[in-house]
């Protein structure tokens, strides 16, 4: 299995990580501070790719480092470290999104960028393309990122940890809480669910999204 | 780079397929390359000083005195006093189950009380002086006593029926009050046999 950026396991690492575990239990700080390096990136990415929202992904991945501190004492080692933080990411996005549609969804800042007005989100997928390959790949990633946040969060989170984080499905399965043939079940509706926005996006598209591309 | 389209051909061949996790066979586009294509959409970059916010927090919490618990508070506080409590408890159930049979105060009932048995029968509570001579030497009869104590009716059962000695027996009547007979101490009207004699109540019965 593919393994996330970022995250490294040792090879044959399980007395590593059980001593990692007791130093965390511990308390101690080198330890914490190696954690904090090692999964900050892939927790924010996790979490941004749920919450697609900077600022939100930032503030949800202070919280899950808390609720690692905090809970690490309680940490009985049935699942791998990785697993743990990861469902704590997930739950805490989770809440996050649920405290978002309560209080925040019908806010609008006078200052906040309309979509489309501030393209920071987006990264130049290949700098060798020529601009009509580049604005393709924009206009396409847009695509993709609309019909991703109009999912329900329960397919849009199988999705993230299969599709962009290459969890296993066992591992998906201990992430969420629920068992194997859920997680396929969920999987397929999450696809099915996902190729009916894209086609809806694309049928809709063209005075929105001009999805044609050089090769056809 | 893969196109949208082929992506959604990837999707919906992988529908049909849906628990196989096999979704290479058939498809323009390994699943490696479908899940290369989501993953290749672009995440925003984390904020600078995300981990020094980590950290800081982290040092916050450590700083941050621990909670005590609340059982743990209750011992602290109740230990000095456990001992003495317990030995206090126990010498005042002692005390108590010793001694008082010695403060035992026997329960008399007071001549006020109303009977609150089964039935009560009634009972003579004023009568009437005669005067003079009456002419009743020896009669019973039989009297039917109201809610109120007072003769309702009655049967003369032996004795002379004279008129003269109705009319006496009639004056004593009127002027009798009985305590009513009663069923769970509500007064309720009874059946009762008077003996009279020289015009007097000498005996009742049931």
């Amino acid at each position: 299995m593919e393994e996330p950026i970022g995250v490294e396991t040792t090879p044959g690492g399980e007395p590593d990580e059980k001593s990692r575990i007791r130093s965390l239990q511990a308390g101690s700080e080198e330890a914490f501070d190696s954690l904090i390096a090692e999964y900050t990136a892939p927790v924010f990415r996790l979490a941004y790719r749920i919450l697609n929202d900077r600022a939100d992904a930032a503030d949800a991945v202070q919280e899950v480092f808390l609720k690692v501190f905090r809970n690490i004492g309680e940490f009985q080692g049935d699942s791998s470290l990785k697993t743990w933080i990861y469902r704590i990411t997930v739950n805490t996005a989770a809440n996050q999104n649920r405290w978002w549609r309560r209080h925040k969804e019908q806010e609008y800042s006078l200052d906040a960028p309309q979509p489309g007005d501030n393209d920071s989100y987006f990264v130049p997928v290949d700098q060798a393309q020529n601009p009509f390959e580049s604005l393709l790949s924009r206009e396409t990633q847009e695509m993709v990122r609309t019909a991703m946040a109009s999912l329900p969060d329960c397919f849009r989170t199988v999705l993230v940890l299969r599709e962009m984080e290459s969890l296993s499905y066992e591992e998906i399965a201990e992430i969420l809480h629920i068992s194997l043939g859920t997680v396929k079940s969920r999987l397929a509706r999450a696809r099915q669910a996902l190729k009916s926005e894209l086609e809806s996006l694309i049928e809709s598209g063209p005075a929105r999204f001009p999805v044609w591309n050089p090769a056809e | 780079m893969l196109t949208l389209r082929k992506y959604v051909r990837f999707l919906t061949c992988c529908v049909g397929e849906s628990f196989t996790g096999e979704h290479d066979r058939g498809n323009e586009i390994s699943s490696d390359e479908a899940a290369a294509f989501l993953r290749q959409m672009p995440v925003s970059a984390m904020p600078a000083d995300l981990t020094a916010s980590i950290r800081c927090r982290i040092a916050q919490e450590r700083r941050k005195p621990q909670p005590v618990p609340l059982s743990w508070r209750c011992k602290r506080l109740l230990q000095p006093v456990a001992v003495p409590a317990s030995v206090g408890l126990l010498s005042a159930l002692l005390i108590f189950g010793v001694f008082i049979r010695i403060f035992e105060v026997p329960v008399h009932a007071g001549s006020g009380d109303v009977p609150l048995t089964l039935r009560t029968a009634p009972r003579l509570r004023t009568t009437a002086l005669i005067e003079g001579e009456t002419g009743i030497k020896c009669m019973e009869v039989k009297l039917l006593i109201d809610q109120n104590g007072r003769v309702a009716d009655y049967q003369i059962i032996k004795g002379n029926r004279t008129p003269d000695q109705v009319r006496h027996l009639e004056y004593l009547l009127v002027f009798t009050v009985f305590d009513p007979a009663t069923v769970f101490g509500r007064p309720t009207q009874e059946t009762v046999t008077l003996a009279v004699r020289d015009g007097y109540i000498k005996s009742l019965s049931l």
